[in-house]
């Protein structure tokens, strides 16, 4: 079963990583189609995949946790892009670990402060989309940025999403509404959701709707969708918390 | 019709669709289309109710077009998810959906009239929420149909 075990290796890094079901389980098949192993089929779930085929003429499943999802595109991308040069016999399948340790060593593409303009950014651009004023959009821009940041190194202690998202989303909210009291602007809607947009867990959803869509991962893609709505309770708390405590 | 609003509106769109991308850390390649998504969605949906189509009809116009401004600028002709992430998500409901969710949170504490009130405007949150939502998905469905009728293959490209 090593093919095997290579293969869930690869699309793991998927999984582990942002990408939708869909392409992790394409992944697996490309993988193990470099091996010439076209029979075996795998069962994702969000916890576990479970792939199973014949190994040595007896029936064999192979049991891997998927662990924490977080975001890294890039390492997704790679990931899948491994995939095919394996199916298409442009990488050999000895230098399968080696590929696969390279792909877990990349960072992700932007630094923190890239990270924290980006969601300053977002903010900036909700609370004008919204119908806020430019002290909204002061107020979001500073509310984002620091919650972006705290958000970063919260992270960077392996800390789960949830926690993460009601502490950063209780920090944002809080200032945006230290930002309302002070007369700053006087938009609080626009202000408030703005200023915890960049935790918005768009990416779940989506995932969720593209494995719903291919309907083998209708339930892995109902998961996503549920935790999706949970991050976006823990946001309305968050404000909520934030409005009562502020305002 | 103000056009230079629209305009404005597009390009606050098309920044937060490029900060989506950098926060879902896709490759620095697909910021750009990122932008061009956003900006082309908002355009699409607002020149189309200034028109007088509905809000609803106008996203499925405005993700459908979306789709084709991917493909059409994404290198090999592709629709990354994370190109299409960025430029639906503006689109969204996200007021409706927040207003949705702190109305159910605070409507069990009213009563009388403030209930009624609460009650209307839970209900009229929950609805914009999910049709905005699905016209999204079937503005994509649709582009993604024309996009695969007019090359025949596969457009869903790995992130």
């Amino acid at each position: 079963m090593q093919p095997v075990e290579r293969a869930l290796d690869v699309a793991l890094i998927v999984m582990q990583n942002g990408g939708s079901t869909r392409m992790a389980d394409q992944t697996f098949k490309n993988v193990l189609k470099g091996y010439k192993k076209d029979e075996i089929s795998a069962a994702w779930r969000l916890d576990f995949v479970a792939a199973s085929g014949e190994a040595e003429g007896r029936s064999s499943t192979v049991l891997r946790p998927v662990g924490p999802i977080r975001i890294n595109l890039l390492r997704a991308s790679e990931a899948a892009v491994l995939g095919e040069r394996v199916a298409r016999g442009e990488v050999d399948t000895a230098a399968l670990v080696s590929e696969v340790e390279r792909i877990n060593a990349l960072a992700p593409p932007y630094n923190r402060w890239v990270m924290m303009a980006a969601a300053a950014c977002m903010a900036a651009a909700l609370s004008q989309i919204t119908g806020g004023d430019w002290g909204a959009l002061g107020i979001a821009i500073v509310a984002a940025g620091v919650g972006q940041f705290f958000r970063s190194l919260l992270q960077a202690m392996k800390l789960p999403v949830a926690p993460v998202t009601l502490v950063c989303g209780l920090l944002s909210a809080c200032i945006a509404g230290v930002g309302l009291r002070l007369g700053l602007s006087q938009t609080a809607p626009a202000i408030l959701i703005s200023s915890v947009i960049y935790m918005i867990p768009g990416l779940q959803l989506i995932n969720g709707f593209v494995d719903m869509v291919f309907h083998k991962y209708l339930f892995v893609g109902l998961g996503r969708i549920a935790n999706a709505a949970f991050l976006c309770l823990v946001l309305a708390v968050a404000i909520a918390l934030a409005y009562a405590v502020v305002m | 019709m103000d056009l230079l609003i629209i305009l404005i509106n597009s390009l606050w769109t098309g920044l937060f669709a490029s900060g989506l991308g950098i926060l879902l850390t896709a490759p620095l390649r697909y910021i750009v289309p990122s932008f061009l998504c956003g900006f082309a969605g908002r355009l699409v949906r607002d020149v189309f109710m200034g028109w007088g189509m509905s809000l609803n009809w106008s996203t499925v116009v405005a993700a459908a077009v979306l789709v084709l401004v991917a493909v059409a600028v994404v290198r090999r002709h592709s629709a990354p998810p994370v190109v299409l992430v960025s430029g639906v998500l503006p689109l969204g409901a996200a007021t409706a959906m927040f207003n949705a969710i702190l109305g159910l949170m605070q409507i069990s504490s009213l009563k009388g009239e403030a209930l009624t009130e609460a009650s209307v405007a839970l209900s009229a949150n929950i609805s914009k929420a999910f049709t905005t939502s699905l016209a999204i998905a079937l503005g994509l469905a649709v582009g993604m149909t024309i996009v695969r009728l007019l090359r025949r293959e596969e457009v869903w490209e790995r992130v």
